[in-house]
């Protein structure tokens, strides 16, 4: 019987379609709300994410988040070197500055300065130049986008000047760094010449980068390093949701995209779980025709969910291919909109949502088709 | 196995529905005999309880009391499993509203029983084989006059 229940869903065109656009309309608005906010926060700690080799986050103790800098003094990174289990540390500066390009625009930037040596902490995709580059004089990586924002409508090219507190700079790379919350260029430079950009303090090392040795257990080194050194130290992933919690406790942008997601949810639950409800109820009578003609309760029940799970997939599949259309067409638009991407988690959470939502609807009519008297179909 | 002489036997049959928190009896003892083989039919003003009646002989509904016999079978003794495969093997309707299914031609919805009952493919393509279809056959039910669909 299921061809038959599949020819009683196809049969009647403008329900169908009714059904599954309502279905794809919920999904591309609950997917599509989730994505943008779920790489909204991921933004906040682009530059956590960016400094890949970096296990561990060494932080004044008074540190919430990676915005949030109260910079240490030089020495505190020989004290956590000295900790056992610490393979490598190194420091890393992070701050704001302006850049002023000769031949282009003035710029606030995110100045993220890292080891002379081994230049830890840069983000390893370069699209012109390479890492090793920045060991040249006054040298500068900045990411694409920083690059467009201060030479707009200029093909990327290595080897422009740019002035920080009246030092020379010049690009030598151009990244792929993560966008910031900001959206301010990312320039990457030696700590060294960081430390010129900005003027020498007596405090300026804004964190240490820590990679644990083999075998060890980060989050125990990371204990361990606190309580050895007084310091505030995070594996990158506590130090990334530590970043994002503070925006979301701090800022009014999960309230704003948790009432669009809530109210995306209950127009999608309310369109396709009343569609669909309709749909089955508008069919009792010819439920009533098949059970009067012998057909079993259990076949129509799976009659029923065969209509609804094909409703479903169908309607989430083009609603889901609609949102990632969306986000693939918008980060070619704008540059500002890149990394705003459909993850698979917010696939899947979506798919979860829909299905909860069908079946709860198909619950709802399945009772009245289970109860339907056969003898309806005798009535006028 | 001989088919009975009698098609349908009713003794004492009475049927009772809920109404205005009470019970309204519908039926009151029917006693009934169809002949197998012959066309019988049941005629009243309107209200008196034929569709009841009818129900209760297909084994759609089940009488308060009394007896149903329907080609040989007790069917008022019958769980409602029993029944439904009952009315799947041994009950054809023609409906007063026709109650097929827009989605399916003729020849399909005239086939449900078939299919739910595992013995015909869903395009009713067993039926095909024995009757030989014509082309009214493949239409769905709205390309139909009235008549055809009763067929």
């Amino acid at each position: 019987m299921n061809g038959v229940a599949l020819r009683m869903l196809l049969g009647d065109r403008a329900k169908y379609i009714g059904l599954i656009f309502g279905i794809a309309f919920s999904t591309m608005l609950m997917s599509n709300q989730v994505a943008i906010f779920s790489g909204l926060m991921l933004r906040t700690a682009s530059q956590i994410l960016d400094a890949r080799e970096a296990d561990i986050w060494v932080m004044d103790p008074r540190v919430e988040y990676v915005d949030e800098i109260e910079p240490m003094t030089d020495t505190q990174l020989e004290r956590v070197r000295g900790v056992y289990g610490v393979d490598w540390a190194v420091p890393f500066y992070k701050g704001l500055t302006v850049a002023h390009a000769r031949d282009g625009l003035l710029q606030q930037v995110i100045l993220l300065g890292v080891d002379d040596a081994t230049l830890a902490g840069v983000v390893p995709h370069l699209v012109l130049g390479a890492v090793e580059n920045l060991k040249q004089p006054d040298a500068m990586i900045i990411d694409r986008a920083g690059f467009q924002h201060m030479w707009p409508g200029e093909p990327l090219a290595l080897g422009k000047v740019v002035e920080l507190n009246d030092h020379r700079a010049v690009i030598v790379g151009v990244s792929e760094a993560s966008p910031p919350f900001t959206t301010f260029p990312v320039i990457y430079a030696k700590y060294s010449n960081a430390m010129n950009y900005i003027g020498r303090t007596r405090k300026q090392m804004s964190f240490v980068l820590v990679h644990a040795r083999q075998g060890e257990d980060a989050h125990l080194l990371a204990r361990r390093i606190a309580s050895e050194t007084g310091l505030k130290a995070l594996t990158w992933r506590d130090f990334t949701w530590a970043t994002i919690s503070y925006y979301l406790k701090r800022t009014g942008i999960p309230v704003n995209f948790g009432i669009t997601v809530a109210l995306g949810f209950i127009v999608g639950a309310a369109v396709v779980g009343q569609t669909f409800y309709i749909f089955v109820l508008e069919n009792l009578r010819q439920f009533g025709s098949l059970k009067a003609m012998g057909v079993a309760n259990h076949t129509i029940l799976r009659m029923v969910l065969l209509q609804a799970a094909v409703v479903a997939s169908t309607g989430y599949s083009i609603g889901i291919g609609l949102c990632a259309g969306f986000f693939e067409v918008t980060s070619r638009v704008s540059i500002n909109l890149r990394a705003f991407e459909l993850p698979w988690q917010v696939a899947v959470g979506t798919a979860v949502a829909v299905f909860v939502i069908i079946v709860i609807a198909s619950l709802a009519s399945i009772r009245r088709v289970m109860v339907v008297d056969p003898a309806i179909v005798f009535r006028g | 196995m001989r088919a009975p002489s009698i098609a349908v036997r009713c003794s004492g049959v009475t049927k009772s529905f809920p109404a205005g928190g009470g019970l309204v009896e519908v039926l009151h003892g029917i006693n009934f005999e169809a002949p197998a083989g012959e066309l019988t039919m049941l005629v009243g003003p309107s209200g008196c309880g034929k569709t009841t009646l009818i129900s209760i002989i297909a084994g759609i509904l089940s009488p308060t009391a009394g007896m149903v016999e329907t080609c040989g079978i007790p069917i008022t003794q019958l769980a409602d499993a029993e029944k439904v495969a009952f009315r799947r093997r041994a009950v054809g309707f023609v409906f007063q509203q026709y109650n097929l299914l827009p989605a399916l031609t003729a020849a399909e919805n005239a086939a449900i029983p078939l299919v739910a009952d595992g013995r015909a493919t869903e395009g009713g393509r067993q039926e095909s084989s024995r009757n030989s279809r014509t082309d009214r056959h493949e239409r769905p039910p709205r390309q139909a006059a009235k008549p055809a669909i009763r067929r």
